[in-house]
Order: C-alpha cells, then sequence, then structure tokens
C-alpha cells in the first residue's frame, strides 16, 4: 500500500505541476476526469485521495509562477499578480515567487503543528461564526471603499459593476462559475496588467537570480494572517482563497507588499490542506478537491487525516523545491525575449486559451471583464475593488436574497 | 531566511510526509481486512465494502449481468456484477464469467437491498 500511495502522489505531483503552469486549467476540472481514469484501473481508494491532494497542493504552489511571471492569474492568484509583477518589473521576480513559496511552505508546517489544536478548535468556530458571515464581508466590502482616499466615487462604481457582473455569472446556466473563473480572472487582473505594461512599454530588467534573506518576521506575520485567514476558508461554504486573500490585505493594508506575496503564498496553500480537515472535524466539503475525496473514501477517521497530511507534506516538500528551479527557467527566457513582444503573445494565448476552454461566452466575459479590469488602474484605485465580483453575490448570498 | 534554509526545510517535509505515510499506510493495510459478510447489515446500505468468500451460486441473466453467491464462515449474500461492470473488468483482463461455483473470489462494491434482500453491487473483483 505504501508504494501505491506514493507512486500515485508523485503522479498527483507531475499533473499538479502541469496545471498549475498552464493558465485556465483548474485543479477542480482535472478533479472530475483523472479519479474516473483511475477507478477504471482499480486503483485503491486511499491512493486515488492522495493522488488528488498532492495535485491540489502542488498546483497551490506553482501557480504563481504563470501569475508573476506572464500576469495570468486564477482566483486565489489575481491579487498577487500587481505586486508580483510590480516585482518583476523591479528585476525582482525571483524573489516575488520566492515569498509565496514561503508563505505555502510554512503554512504548511504551522498546519500540520497545530492540527491536534485545530480538530478540537475548528467545530467549534464554525458554529459561532456561521451566522456572522455576511457581516464580515458586508464590513471587508466597505472598508475596502472607504480607505479609498482620493476616487472614493470610482471604487464605489468598480464595486458596484463587478458586483453586478458577479450576479450575472452566479448560477448561470452557460457554464459553471468555477469554469468561467478563469476567463474573469484573466479579465479583471490579468489582461489590464499586460495592456497596461505595453501601453507603459514596460522594460523588463535583468531579472536577479540571488534572493535576499527573508526577515523571520514577515514571515511570521504573514503566515499568521494567512492561516488565520484559511480558518474562515476552511469551514464557510462559498469563502474561497481569493476572498480570504482581500480580508488581508484589508486588514493588513497591504504595508508591505513581500509580507502580502508571502501571505497570498499561504492562503494559497492553506485553503487546499483546510478542506481536508474541514472533512474530518465538520464533515464538510469545501473544496472540488475534497468533494471528490469524500466521495472516494468510505469513511474519513484520524488515519485519512495523518494519511493526507503527509501526502501534502510530500508534496509541498518536492513541489517548493521545483516551483524555485521552473521560476528560473522562466526567469531565463522572459530575460531573453523582448518584453513587448511576451507580452504580445501572452495576451494571445489567454484569448485562444479561453476560447477553447469556455467557448463564445467565455470570450464575452473576458472582453467585459478586461474592460472593467482597466477601470481600476486608469483612476489609479486599487484593483481588490474588482473583488466586488465575488463578495456582492456571496453577501446577497448569505442574506438569501440570491440561492 | 537564506533560499538554502527553505530548501532544507522542504527536504525536512519531504522525509517527515514519507515517514508518516509509512507509518500510517501499514496501519491502514492490518485494517484493510475484507468485511466478514455476517458482518454486513442494513446500516451498510450505500457503504462500499471488500469481501471474500466462496460462490456457492451463480447465474448470468438473458443480458449478461451475473447473480453470485457468496459465503463465508460468518454467512452468504447475494452479488450482483451488471455486463457493463462485467465489460469493464474484461478490459483489465478479469474474465467474471469464467468464475465457477465453489471457487474463491474476493469483490468490492456498494451495499444495496434487492427484494428485502442485502446485496452487493459490484464494481471491481478479484479472482
Amino acid at each position: 500500500m505504501f508504494f501505491e500511495i506514493l507512486s500515485l502522489t508523485l503522479l498527483g505531483i507531475a499533473v499538479g505541476i502541469f496545471t498549475g503552469l498552464i493558465p485556465g486549467i483548474h485543479v477542480n476540472n482535472v478533479c472530475v476526469v483523472i479519479p474516473e481514469i483511475l477507478i477504471l484501473y482499480g486503483v485503491p481508494a486511499h491512493a486515488l485521495a492522495s493522488f488528488i491532494i498532492s495535485m491540489a497542493v502542488t498546483h497551490t504552489i506553482v501557480d504563481f509562477i504563470p501569475s508573476i511571471f506572464l500576469g495570468a492569474p486564477e482566483g486565489a492568484t489575481a491579487l498577487s499578480v500587481l505586486p508580483g509583477h510590480r516585482m518583476l518589473l523591479q528585476g525582482k521576480g525571483m524573489e516575488a515567487l520566492y515569498l509565496t513559496i514561503l508563505g505555502g511552505v510554512w503554512v504548511t508546517i504551522t498546519f500540520v503543528l497545530l492540527s491536534p489544536l485545530l480538530i478540537l478548535i475548528l467545530p467549534l468556530f464554525y458554529g459561532v461564526i456561521k451566522p456572522y458571515i455576511f457581516l464580515i464581508l458586508l464590513a471587508i466590502l466597505l472598508t475596502m471603499i472607504a480607505t479609498e482616499k482620493k476616487n472614493r466615487g470610482w471604487a464605489f462604481l468598480v464595486v458596484l459593476l463587478s458586483g453586478v457582473l458577479g450576479l450575472l455569472l452566479w448560477d448561470n446556466p452557460a457554464a459553471s462559475l468555477t469554469v468561467l473563473f478563469f476567463p474573469l480572472f484573466t479579465g479583471l487582473f490579468g489582461l489590464p496588467t499586460l495592456l497596461i505594461s505595453l501601453r507603459e512599454k514596460s522594460v523588463i530588467p535583468p531579472q536577479e537570480s540571488w534572493i535576499g534573506v527573508v526577515d523571520k518576521n514577515l514571515i511570521g506575520s504573514g503566515v499568521i494572517k494567512s492561516f488565520l485567514s484559511s480558518l474562515l476558508v476552511g469551514t464557510l461554504p462559498g469563502v474561497g482563497a481569493s476572498q480570504a486573500t482581500v480580508m488581508v490585505q484589508e486588514i493588513t493594508g497591504k504595508r508591505d507588499k513581500r509580507e502580502f506575496l508571502i501571505s497570498v503564498g499561504g492562503i494559497n496553500t492553506a485553503v487546499a490542506i483546510f478542506s481536508i480537515l474541514s472533512i474530518y472535524t465538520i464533515k464538510r466539503t469545501r473544496s472540488g478537491a475534497a468533494v471528490v475525496i469524500s466521495r472516494v473514501l468510505d469513511g474519513f477517521g484520524l488515519n485519512e487525516l495523518v494519511l493526507l497530511v503527509s501526502v501534502a507534506l510530500i508534496a509541498v516538500g518536492i513541489s517548493s523545491i521545483l516551483a524555485l528551479r521552473i521560476g528560473r527557467a522562466f526567469m531565463e527566457v522572459i530575460g531573453r525575449v523582448s518584453y513587448p513582444k511576451i507580452s504580445v503573445s501572452i495576451i494571445g494565448l489567454l484569448v485562444f486559451l479561453v476560447g477553447f476552454i469556455t467557448g463564445p461566452f467565455g470570450l464575452l466575459v473576458l472582453f467585459t471583464a478586461t474592460s472593467l479590469g482597466l477601470i481600476a488602474p486608469l483612476t489609479r484605485i486599487k484593483r481588490s475593488h474588482l473583488m466586488g465580483v465575488l463578495l456582492v453575490p456571496l453577501i446577497l448570498f448569505y442574506l438569501g436574497v440570491v440561492i | 531566511m537564506r533560499e538554502r534554509t527553505l530548501r532544507k526545510i522542504a527536504i525536512i517535509c519531504f522525509l517527515a510526509g514519507i515517514l508518516m505515510l509509512f507509518l500510517v499506510s501499514r496501519k491502514l493495510e492490518m485494517e484493510s481486512e475484507p468485511e466478514r459478510i455476517g458482518d454486513i447489515t442494513v446500516e451498510d446500505i450505500n457503504n462500499q465494502v471488500r469481501i471474500c468468500g466462496k460462490v456457492t451460486n451463480k447465474f448470468v441473466s438473458g443480458k449478461g449481468h451475473i447473480f453470485l453467491r457468496l459465503e463465508d464462515e460468518t454467512g452468504s449474500i447475494r452479488a450482483a456484477i451488471f455486463n457493463d461492470t462485467a465489460g469493464n473488468l474484461r478490459r483489465y483482463g478479469i474474465n467474471v464469467y469464467d468464475v465457477l461455483e465453489g471457487d474463491e473470489v474476493c469483490l468490492r462494491g456498494k451495499v444495496s437491498e434487492w427484494k428485502k434482500e442485502l446485496e452487493i453491487v459490484a464494481n471491481w473483483v478479484e479472482s
């Protein structure tokens, strides 16, 4: 059984690297297809669950590479585009990637060390906070607008318009919101970044391969923030890594972009790991991967929890080292080619992938989201207002207005 | 923290994960003995189980569905292997149609109820 599980864990890491590197391929898409194939081959349930979790965890470590180097994000990494891209334009793309990996690794270690305590706390936390989640989200949304000092009117308009866009896509018969995340976030955060870079004739300077020493206090505060935000994501329905990222950004006020990148990296991985704990403690599934795992396994006891945590540790260990290597390879390629050419090629690739994966409706979403996404940088307001696309429908969902 | 330190931590994570995995997989292996047929009750309906026993009766319907009765020292139970499952298994070199009365087989499947009797709808057969 050990070698069966280990082999499937390594296979999961390989697939996770692929899904993480290719913009638009989400773990949830793969979760629907590959387990079905593996079941047919008689792969035991525990090995299958290990495959899913190693793929999900690896994806969360690797998916910052396209986000930072190509400006092609997905929901969970969307807000990392701006600070990540800014560091890339300062020649510190590799450091930006390193910070997100640091967050992912340390949040996993924190989770493993605190898991006995979390088993006790999580059910209590779930019971206490559930009735107040819409108030928390509403407070975040209002704080976002209120903290915009100069262009509060534009901020309100962007939140409103992105909220309307989110509502139009919520439960849309044309495609599920998870499928539409790709055109939506590419449009809101990815393409505007690339278009503005083109307009400003940005030049990618030679990238520094050497990464400086990151202050331990910075890592500590970034990881604690991401860990606490992930508690919400892991327990509450509808709250994803992207909403947790907005919370972190609002709570921290994004005082330090390095700390912010550590937090975002931490949240992304923590959400994948917390969803395992949620199956065990509150018997709820909080991610696509968790849904498939709970279907595959007959029961979910302490053995299964320990198994999947150990798989997560293996996945984090291997994928963090590989992500640094892959990041350096990206850095070398980007350094050789002219940035406008790269930007135009990436824009073309993203439009093609959106059309290929999500069809004409996805292209319409991409066009609308890009138009909306350009307002924020052009009016010089914070891009996190665009997260109204998820926050507004979610607040209305918790109020019972939309189902 | 330096990159070299992160690499060391990543390797420690990997080794700790391997050690934990080794210990827990041994524990799971010991606990994954086949279920005793007599222990399966209505409370197991919709649960996946793995049972092993002797085939005491075999019937193949006109549509190619296979119905077995499996018996161990604790009791007996009906098992249904539908033609699509049998077809899938054949692709992996398992011909369920070759199973004979008196053979010892193990199968995995979901517990269900048919005509007020418990049965296993098999999705995998080990002969």
